[in-house]
C-alpha cells in the first residue's frame, strides 16, 4: 500500500471520497463534542456570574475537587452505584441474549410477511417515551383502579400497593426496559444475519447439518463481531442510567428509591433545586471518565481474547 | 469553476451580513413622539404563551413607547421548564433585562448569591420611587439579602395560609361546621361520616404535592426553626413533636381508608370526588378553587398566617446585572405597578376585546367607602376571548392596582391588605441562610426528602418504621453540620438585629 515518496498529502488525496463522506460526522463531533470540552473547567469552579459565560468562568473561584464531593457524601452512595451497575449489567446481558434469540427465531420463520409484522410490533414500543410508558404501566399497577389489583380482588386476594412495595421493582424495571428496547436490538442483529452469505448454509445443508447446527456453527460465530462491538460500547455506558426508565416509570415514588435510585436520578434530585452548574458538570465528568476507563478495559480484554474483533 | 463557486458563496455571505446590519440598524434608530430613543427590554416570565399575547404586548408597546421610550419583548417560558431554562439563560450570559423570580421557581436567593441580579437600592430611590412607596415595607424587608434589595416584589398576600378546602355539597348535606375545623385532628369525625355515607367520595384527597400541616419555617428543607420559637433553635422538622404526631395521625387516616391510596404518586385529578383537600390559601381563594374545579368549595384556615422569607418572596421581578438599560427597566416596573391603565391591560388584555368595564353596585360601593384600593368599576371577562389571554397576574406586578372581577367583592384588595396586616412574622423572618459552607451536605438532602417525604406526609408508610430510617440517612449525609452552621448564622443574625 505505502509506496516510498508518497507523502501525507498524497494519501489524503487518494482517500478523498472517504474523507468527504466522514466530514459531516467529523464536523458534528468537533463542534458539539470536542469544542465544548474546555467547559470541563466548570467542574472545578464555584461558578459565579460576572459578565458573559467566559468571563464568569475565568473569574469564578477554583475549588479543586469540592464539586465532586456530593456524589459520595450521601450515605446512599454505595447503594446508588450498586443499583446503576447491576441494572446496567443485567440490561447488557439481556440486551444481547434476548434480541439474538428473537432475531434467530424471526429469521427462521417461513412466512416472511408475518415475520415483518412481529418485527414491527416489537419495534413499536421503542418509539414511545418513558412518560407515555409510565402511564400505560400505571393502568396496570394503579393501587385503586389498576388491572392487576382489580383481577386480584376478583379472586378474593388483597391488592398489592405496587408503588410502595419495592420487592417487585427490579423485575418490573428489567422487564419494561427489555420490552421497550428488544425490538430495536433485534433489528440490528436481524440485519447482520441477513448479511451472512447464503452459500454457507447451502454448503451446510449439503453436508447434512441440522438447523440447530447451522445456527450453532454458522450464524452465531458470524454474529460475534457485531455482538462484541455492541458489548464494548454498552460497557462504556455502565455508569449512565436511562433517566426516563428510573424516574418516570416508578412515578418518583419514595419508598421505591432503594431499588430505583441510580446515579442519574440521584444527581437530578440533588441538583434540581440548587442550580450549581459546577456540581452538575462534576457529576457528568465523573460518569464520562469512569465510562472511558471501562471502555478501555473492555476493549483490552476483548483484544486479548480475540484481537480481530476489538474496537481499536 | 471552483473559483466562481467560492466567489458566489462569498457574495451571498456579504449580502446576508449587510441585510442583518440593515435590520438591526432599523431597530436601534427608532424614536418616539417626544424624540427620545426607544430601547427594547427583554422580559422573561413564567407561564404559557397565549394566543393573543402579541396583540396585547403591541398595545402595551404603543402606550409605553410614548410614555417612557421603552418597547417590551416578553418571553414566556412554560411552568415545567421555567427553572431549567432560566438557569441556562442566566448562567450563559444570554441577553435579558428583566425576569420573574421568587422563592419557589428561578430561586431568588440562589440567583442573588450567584451574582445574576442587579442591586436595586439606588434605582428604587429614583426611577422606582413610586413602586417603592406603594408596596408594603415588609415585602421590601423580605427582598433584602445582606441588606440590599435585588428584586421588586409583586404586592399580594404576604403570608402563606394553608387551608382545608371542603366541597360545599357535602358540607351542606351533613351540616358540617367547617369554620370550626382547623387542625388535622378536627377533621376526623367528619372524615368518618363521609367514609360511611359516601362510598364514591374520597374523604381526604391528597396528591404528591401535599405536605402535612407544618408549624415550622423550613429554611433549608428539612432544617429550620419552629413557628413561635423565639429562642430560635435550629432543628429538623421531623424532630419536632408536632410533626411526629401529625405523621402518626396521617398514618391513622390512611389506614382507615380516609385518604386515596395513590396519594404519594398522583397529580391532582379533578375528576376525583373529594370531601376535603389542602390548599395554599389567601382571601377569597375559594372563588378561584371553585372556578377551577367547576363546583363550589368553602375553606377554613389550618393555622394563623405566618410570614416567612419564602412566603413574602412569592413573586418578584429582578433586573439583569448586565442589562444595558437598568434605569429603563426600573421605569417600566414602576409604571406597571402604578399606572392603572397599563396594569389592567397587562392583566386582563384589551378592554372591549377581552373584557369590559361594568359598574359597581351602589350599595356595595357605599359600604366600601373609605377603604383603600377601591376602583369605580369591575371587570367582566369576555367569555369567548378570555381563554386567548389568561396570564398569571402576579408575574407582572402588584395586584392591588388591578380591577376586581364582577363576581368578586369590590373591597377584595382592602381585605388582602387587612390579611397582610394581621399576618404574624415568623421569628426567622428576614434571615437568609448562606449554604455555601455546607453545600455538599445540602445536595444530599433532596434525595432523602423525596424518598421519605411524600410517603410519610400522605401516611402511605408507617412513621415508626420510616422516620428512624430517614434520620439515619440524614445523619450520614451530615445534617448535624447544616444544623450547626445555620444555628451559628442565626445567632450572628440575631445579635446584629
Amino acid at each position: 500500500m505505502k509506496k516510498k515518496g508518497k507523502g501525507r498529502l498524497d494519501r489524503l488525496r487518494s482517500n478523498k471520497e472517504l474523507l468527504m463522506l466522514s466530514m459531516p460526522g467529523a464536523i458534528w463531533f468537533l463542534l458539539f463534542a470536542y469544542l465544548p470540552l474546555f467547559g470541563i473547567f466548570v467542574a472545578f469552579k464555584e461558578y459565579r456570574l460576572s459578565g458573559g459565560f467566559f468571563e464568569s468562568l475565568i473569574k469564578s473561584k477554583f475549588v479543586g475537587l469540592n464539586n465532586f464531593k456530593f456524589l459520595f457524601s450521601s450515605g446512599d452512595a454505595w447503594l446508588i452505584v450498586r443499583n446503576t451497575v447491576l441494572y446496567n449489567a443485567a440490561f447488557i446481558i439481556l440486551g444481547i441474549v434476548l434480541p439474538v434469540i428473537i432475531a434467530l427465531i424471526l429469521n427462521e420463520l417461513r412466512n416472511k410477511g408475518m415475520a415483518k409484522v412481529y418485527q414491527s410490533a416489537m419495534f413499536l414500543p421503542y418509539f414511545l417515551s418513558w412518560v407515555v410508558v409510565s402511564y400505560c404501566l400505571y393502568a396496570f399497577l394503579s393501587p385503586e383502579k389498576g388491572y392487576f389489583n382489580m383481577i386480584m380482588q376478583q379472586f378474593g386476594m388483597e391488592g398489592v400497593s405496587w408503588y410502595t412495595e419495592k420487592v417487585y421493582w427490579p423485575f418490573i424495571i428489567i422487564f419494561m426496559s427489555q420490552w421497550k428496547g428488544v425490538g430495536y436490538n433485534t433489528v440490528v442483529y436481524l440485519a447482520s444475519i441477513c448479511g451472512i452469505d447464503k452459500t454457507y448454509y447451502e454448503a451446510a445443508v449439503l453436508d447434512g447439518a441440522t438447523k440447530w447446527q447451522q445456527i450453532r456453527y454458522i450464524t452465531i460465530p458470524l454474529l460475534r463481531p457485531v455482538i462484541l462491538i455492541l458489548l464494548i460500547m454498552a460497557v462504556g455506558g455502565i455508569f449512565k442510567a436511562d433517566f426516563g426508565l428510573f424516574f418516570q416509570l416508578p412515578r418518583d415514588s419514595g419508598p421505591l428509591y432503594p431499588v430505583t435510585n441510580v446515579l442519574d436520578t440521584y444527581i437530578f434530585r440533588a441538583l434540581k433545586t440548587n442550580g450549581e452548574i459546577g456540581m452538575s458538570s462534576a457529576a457528568a465528568l465523573f460518569q464520562s471518565i469512569v465510562g472511558f476507563i471501562l471502555i478501555m478495559i473492555a476493549n483490552k480484554l476483548v483484544s486479548k481474547v480475540d484481537k480481530e474483533n476489538a474496537l481499536f | 469553476m471552483k473559483k466562481n463557486f467560492l466567489k458566489r458563496i462569498a457574495a451571498a455571505g456579504c449580502v446576508a451580513t449587510m441585510a442583518a446590519g440593515l435590520l438591526s440598524g432599523c431597530g436601534s434608530g427608532e424614536k418616539n413622539a417626544n424624540g427620545d430613543d426607544v430601547v427594547e427590554l427583554v422580559w422573561y416570565q413564567v407561564g404559557d404563551t397565549q394566543k393573543d399575547s402579541q396583540m396585547v404586548i403591541d398595545k402595551v408597546n404603543e402606550y409605553i413607547t410614548d410614555k417612557i421610550g421603552v418597547k417590551l419583548k416578553v418571553n414566556y417560558v412554560g411552568w415545567g421548564d421555567y427553572n431549567q431554562k432560566m438557569q441556562v439563560i442566566i448562567n450563559t450570559g444570554d441577553k435579558w433585562d428583566m425576569c420573574f423570580t421568587c422563592s419557589w421557581a428561578n430561586d431568588y436567593l440562589q440567583n442573588v448569591t450567584k451574582g445574576a441580579f442587579l442591586e436595586l437600592d439606588d434605582l428604587l430611590q429614583n426611577e422606582g420611587k413610586g413602586v417603592y412607596e406603594a408596596v408594603d415595607e415588609r415585602f421590601w424587608e423580605a427582598a433584602k439579602v445582606d441588606g440590599k434589595i435585588y428584586g421588586v416584589p409583586s404586592e399580594k398576600e404576604i403570608g402563606s395560609s394553608p387551608m382545608w378546602v371542603f366541597t360545599k355539597e357535602y358540607v351542606d348535606k351533613y351540616n358540617i361546621p367547617y369554620q370550626d375545623i382547623h387542625t388535622l385532628e378536627d377533621l376526623e369525625p367528619w372524615l368518618e361520616v363521609i367514609k360511611k355515607n359516601e362510598p364514591d367520595v374520597v374523604p381526604l384527597y391528597l396528591t404528591k404535592e401535599y405536605t402535612a400541616p407544618t408549624y415550622f419555617d423550613k429554611i433549608q428543607d428539612p432544617v429550620g426553626v419552629e413557628f413561635g420559637d423565639d429562642s430560635m433553635t435550629v432543628q429538623s422538622v421531623f424532630n419536632t413533636e408536632k410533626m411526629q404526631s401529625t405523621l402518626k395521625t396521617m398514618r391513622k387516616y390512611y389506614k382507615a381508608g380516609y385518604i386515596n391510596k395513590d396519594a404519594a404518586t398522583t397529580a391532582d385529578d379533578k375528576s376525583v370526588k373529594r370531601f376535603v383537600t389542602k390548599g395554599d390559601g389567601q382571601p377569597y381563594a375559594e372563588l378561584i378553587w371553585g372556578k377551577d374545579l367547576g363546583y363550589e368549595v368553602v375553606a377554613s384556615e389550618i393555622m394563623e398566617t405566618q410570614i416567612t422569607n419564602a412566603s413574602a418572596r412569592g413573586a418578584m421581578t429582578a433586573i439583569n446585572k448586565n442589562s444595558e438599560h437598568p434605569e429603563k427597566a426600573m421605569e417600566l416596573i414602576n409604571l406597571i405597578n402604578t399606572d392603572q391603565y397599563l396594569r389592567n391591560l397587562l392583566n386582563y388584555g384589551i378592554e372591549g376585546v377581552h373584557w369590559d368595564k361594568v359598574p359597581v353596585d351602589e350599595a356595595e360601593m357605599a359600604a366600601a367607602e373609605g377603604k383603600p384600593y377601591i376602583y369605580d368599576c369591575k371587570v367582566k371577562l369576555n367569555e369567548e376571548k378570555r381563554k386567548d389571554y389568561s396570564v398569571p397576574y402576579w408575574v407582572q406586578g402588584g395586584l392591588f392596582s388591578t380591577y376586581v372581577l364582577d363576581n368578586e367583592p369590590i373591597d377584595k384588595w382592602a381585605t388582602f391588605k387587612e390579611f397582610n396586616d394581621e399576618a404574624e412574622e415568623a421569628p426567622t423572618f428576614g434571615f437568609d441562610f448562606d449554604l455555601s459552607p455546607v453545600s455538599t451536605q445540602v445536595a444530599g438532602f433532596r434525595n432523602i426528602l423525596d424518598e421519605f417525604g411524600k410517603a410519610l406526609y400522605t401516611g402511605s408508610v408507617e412513621p415508626s418504621e420510616y422516620i428512624p430510617q430517614m434520620e439515619k440517612k440524614f445523619e450520614a449525609t451530615g445534617i448535624k453540620d447544616v444544623i450547626n452552621e445555620m444555628q451559628k448564622q442565626i445567632d450572628d443574625w440575631k445579635a446584629s438585629k
